[in-house]
């Protein structure tokens, strides 16, 4: 995978809005692949094991969900960790977004 | 185009027609991909996959859009996010890009006759390798070519598909799509070959 750098040398993220305390920040975040019409399943289903280390049974059913249902959770954790994730399927041309758990 | 074992590994073969509209196909992208590009690309490829910046909102020309989506939901988390990665990605993009042409154009993959003097019925082919090194760039690369295709002609779900490939006006496109398809198909056995090796 890609050498990830998600922000300036000596800028600090602020996760959450000053302010904004409705949503406690232990509330996990995920990465969502979404289903489109163009990246091959062979494809989505090599990006799952190369990028997550997926065994190749969960590779095949998570990219399966995404084809059946439209998308699935592929990851989860901190926003920065899912930040990364998104990222590399940018990179890779699959569509993913990051929510934080409960967004849907 | 076809699969041939060569001395230095498994290549693939394309006829001389397929790898001139491969490469006419991924100059188009290198342009496409420098004209979302902000700053200018430094020198140091390491540094230049490394490069902060980035728009605030995703670009208006569909292809683009397709290759640089929102990361979030929310429009103030995507532009945050977009701001400080979109430009190092359109950089890798690019880089590997370039990858495959210099593959494309490199002397070992010089059109030559593959039989004796005699042309083959194929004509002139064009043998690359997949390494290691470049296989991951052909596959993005690839999957890139057909993102922005996809884009262009509106094929946004499978079922615009059959009338998009029945359409005089588009049908040359879906045929390359899928040609690009079947190439994708056989870079990746070509790395599944060699990760049961």
């Amino acid at each position: 995978m890609g050498i990830v750098i998600d922000r300036a040398p000596g800028v600090e993220r602020t996760p959450h809005d000053e302010g904004a305390v409705a949503v406690a920040p232990s509330q996990p975040w995920r990465t969502i692949v979404w289903d489109d019409p163009v990246n091959l399943m062979s494809y989505v289903s090599y990006v799952f094991r190369s990028h997550f280390g997926f065994s190749t049974e969960r590779a095949e059913e998570l990219m399966l969900r995404v084809h059946s249902v439209g998308r699935a959770v592929v990851a989860e954790g901190s926003r920065e960790a899912m930040e990364m994730h998104v990222e590399a399927m940018h990179e890779y041309g699959l569509w993913a977004t990051a929510e934080q758990e409960g967004a849907s | 185009m076809r699969l041939q074992q060569g001395d230095s590994g498994v290549a693939i073969l394309f006829a001389s027609d397929e790898a001139g509209v491969l490469q006419q196909l991924v100059h188009q992208l290198v342009m496409l991909l420098e004209s979302h590009s902000s700053v200018p690309r430094d020198p140091d490829p390491l540094f230049a996959r490394l490069e902060i910046g980035g728009g605030e909102e995703a670009p208006t020309d569909p292809a683009l859009a397709r290759l640089f989506p929102d990361a979030f939901a929310d429009s103030d988390d995507a532009a945050s996010f977009r701001r400080v990665t979109e430009q190092g990605l359109v950089n890798r993009k690019l880089q590997d890009a370039e990858q495959v042409m210099a593959d494309l154009r490199a002397p070992g993959s010089a059109p030559r006759r593959t039989g004796d003097d005699e042309p083959t019925a194929d004509g002139p082919t064009t043998a690359v390798t997949i390494t290691p090194d470049s296989f991951l760039a052909w596959a993005r690369t690839v999957t890139a070519l057909r993102l922005a295709m996809a884009a262009r002609i509106g094929l946004e779900r499978e079922a615009d598909y059959d009338r998009l490939i029945d359409d005089p006006a588009t049908r040359g496109t879906v045929l390359v799509y899928d040609w690009l398809a079947a190439l994708l198909d056989a870079v990746l056995a070509l790395s599944n070959v060699r990760t049961e090796e």
